[in-house]
């Protein structure tokens, strides 16, 4: 199955570097007191890791093509998924309020949310409620904008 | 029992009872929004309790440190987001439930079995604190190390039908843990001179992006349909009639017990013992066929064990002045502070407070369920919303509890990372949960595996010698070697 033979191959490529990295020079530091290496037990896992992936990619040359995977709808994915990714960068770089007023709006749109006027509203007091529930509520910060002092 | 009617007085007066209704229902609420957790949940409250009582603020801080842990069912059955990690395996069913158009009995479900989990370990903590507090004391490093290796047994059990998957995804689940300082020597680890991996990945940040934004990225990407049932599905709170409890029972009791007992180990915590208990379930249960897909005694293992965590961890907290957890860590602090010292000697000087925590945590148990009731009603209408509207919450309440969690940015561009490897994982059917259960217990499994070895100086095979860790690591042989024993004996 070419799926499984695609990710297990790739997976393994990811888990063998990993474990390569483990040998560099950093990590070379004599352990005490009956310790063992910083990387003894990662090594373990990605040692694991790659077993399984190995296995995978191996059982991709015997097993039958996976029937009914969904049919993904690409366009709407990319959308959302790209507005989720600039809001959450966004709301780092230009604060909480500023970045997902127009994410909130713009992800549901893509989503398939058709009425423009209550997605405007709704766009607007539902990050904002959420500000004020944890900002001023919970006194948890959320990231600002570096252009509004307090927003 | 001579000091009952004086820790009754004390708590009958209007300070503690506010405290008591509004701890529960500030620990629910805190609990059911993603990345807030018990802990965020008892820091919070903390600058209120200076001005209370102590009586009042152990009252408050008690409430919420039992309901907070309930209140993240909630969102792990109706939205897929454990509101906090000690429901991660409640999303395992609660979800697949709610899907089916069950979210209602889902709800019942897990408010019954966490109210009987916590009154379970209430009585455990009244009869047994004292011998168990004792009994705790034996478990160290190499008890636990056995411990934490019997729960990621239940890896192999969360994913049947793809094992190999689901063990390569518990060992990514297991690395990812090991991104970050080394807990022994401060040393970072696979950060690759990236400030942000610096600190490691929050669990919480990882389990948003993988439960929560995966299923918006995934009903986006297949046109939604997943969110029309859940829509279309029952809302508000049924408990499900006695012969589907009669027959889950023993499931029940057992995964009450599981949670005391390892509520009472310090420094094993609730997610542990939901894993353990979960995978115990999985193991034994005649339904184990349905498990992972809207297998009521799935919520049942889950959420028993994480809300009997409850009272077992106060047990080593007050008798032993030793957290059992980050909630009863802070628990401890907040005693300190109102000059009320954990140990032995609080049972032998002031035992009407200890009774009083007994007979608050009675009343949050029993208040935690009608806040259930009432609180399922309104959280269900979550799933009256537009599903556009619906998802585009969750992406927001995603991004903000990814944060919250530690003010980390990174920790936001974690989630969503996670949110779009999560899809991928959805898409080829590779099984998410044992990745959840990999980073949930790897820090442990590798803090307790060396601090063991450094006990034994450097020896493994030490680690058979040790009566209690050789019972649990036969165990574990056990379970382990247990499909091939069965299949062995058929021939």
């Amino acid at each position: 199955m070419i799926a499984h033979r695609l990710y297990g191959a790739a997976l393994f490529t990811l888990a063998a570097l990993l474990f390569a990295s483990t040998f560099a020079g950093d990590y070379a530091v004599e352990a005490m007191f009956g310790d063992v290496s910083t990387v003894f037990v990662p090594r373990l896992f990605l040692a694991a890791w790659m077993v399984f992936a190995a296995f995978i990619f191996a059982s991709g040359f015997t097993r039958p093509e996976i029937k009914g995977l969904p049919e993904v709808a690409w366009q709407r994915l990319a959308a959302v998924a790209g507005v989720a990714v600039i809001t959450g960068v966004g709301m780092l770089q230009a604060g909480f309020l500023l970045s997902t007023i127009p994410g909130f709006f713009a992800f549901t749109w893509f989503y398939g949310y058709r009425k423009p006027l209550s997605l405007a509203i709704v766009s607007v007091l539902l990050p904002l409620a959420i500000w004020l529930l944890f900002v001023e509520v919970f006194q948890l910060p959320l990231p600002q904008s570096p252009w509004f002092e307090g927003f | 029992m001579e000091h009952l009617p004086l820790a009754i007085a004390q708590l009958a007066s209007i300070e503690v009872l506010i405290a008591v209704v509004l701890g529960t229902l500030f620990g629910v609420f805190v609990g059911v929004l993603p990345g807030m957790g018990t802990v965020v949940a008892l820091v919070v409250a903390l600058p209120f309790t200076f001005s209370m009582s102590s009586t009042a603020a152990i009252a408050l801080l008690l409430c919420i440190y039992c309901s907070s842990v309930f209140g993240g069912s909630i969102s792990a059955i109706l939205i897929n987001t454990p509101g906090t990690p000690q429901s991660a395996a409640t999303v395992f069913d609660g979800y697949p439930m709610a899907k089916q158009g069950k979210a209602d009995l889902a709800l019942g479900w897990a408010t019954v079995s966490s109210v009987f989990g916590g009154l379970f370990s209430l009585v455990i903590l009244v009869v047994a604190a004292p011998q168990l507090a004792a009994f705790s004391v034996r478990f160290g490093q190499i008890e636990t190390f056995a411990l934490i290796l019997f729960a990621l047994t239940c890896i192999a059990w969360v994913s049947r039908g793809s094992t190999v998957k689901g063990l390569l995804a518990g060992s990514i689940g297991l690395f990812l843990a090991m991104i970050g300082p080394d807990t022994m020597t401060g040393m970072s680890r696979f950060d690759f001179g990236i400030d942000e991996l610096a600190g490691g990945f929050s669990l919480i940040s990882v389990l948003v992006g993988l439960f929560a934004l995966s299923e918006v990225f995934y009903r986006a990407a297949t046109g939604g349909e997943a969110g029309k049932a859940a829509l279309l599905s029952r809302v508000g709170f049924r408990i499900a009639p006695w012969p589907e409890w009669r027959i889950r029972l023993t499931a029940l009791v057992k995964s009450s017990a599981i949670g005391t007992f390892i509520g009472i180990l310090p420094g094993t915590g609730a997610t542990a013992a939901t894993f353990v208990s979960y995978a115990e379930a999985a193991r034994s249960s005649p339904r184990r066929e349905g498990f992972g897909s809207g297998e009521p005694e799935g919520v049942v293992a889950s959420e028993s064990a994480n809300n009997a965590v409850t009272g077992g961890a106060l047990v080593p907290t007050l008798a032993l002045g030793i957290p059992g957890d980050g909630g009863t860590a802070v628990m401890l602090g907040a005693l300190l502070i109102h000059g009320i010292v954990p140990g032995v000697q609080l049972f032998q000087n002031n035992p009407e407070i200890m009774i009083g925590a007994f007979v608050t945590l009675f009343f949050a148990n029993i208040l935690m369920f009608f806040v259930g009731v009432l609180g399922a009603q309104a959280f269900t209408r979550l799933l009256r919303l537009p599903e556009p509207l619906l998802m585009g919450s969750v992406l927001l309440m995603s991004l903000v509890g990814a944060f919250a969690v530690r003010g980390n940015p990174a920790d936001v561009i974690m989630a969503v990372a996670a949110g779009i490897f999560g899809l991928l994982l959805r898409l080829i059917r590779i099984p998410m949960a044992p990745i959840v259960i990999g980073m949930a217990l790897g820090a442990t499994f590798e803090q307790s595996l060396r601090q063991g070895l450094m006990l034994t100086d450097g020896s493994f095979l030490a680690f058979f010698q040790q009566p209690i860790a050789l019972v649990v690591l036969l165990l574990t042989a056990l379970v382990i070697g247990w499909p091939f024993l069965r299949a062995a004996f058929r021939r």
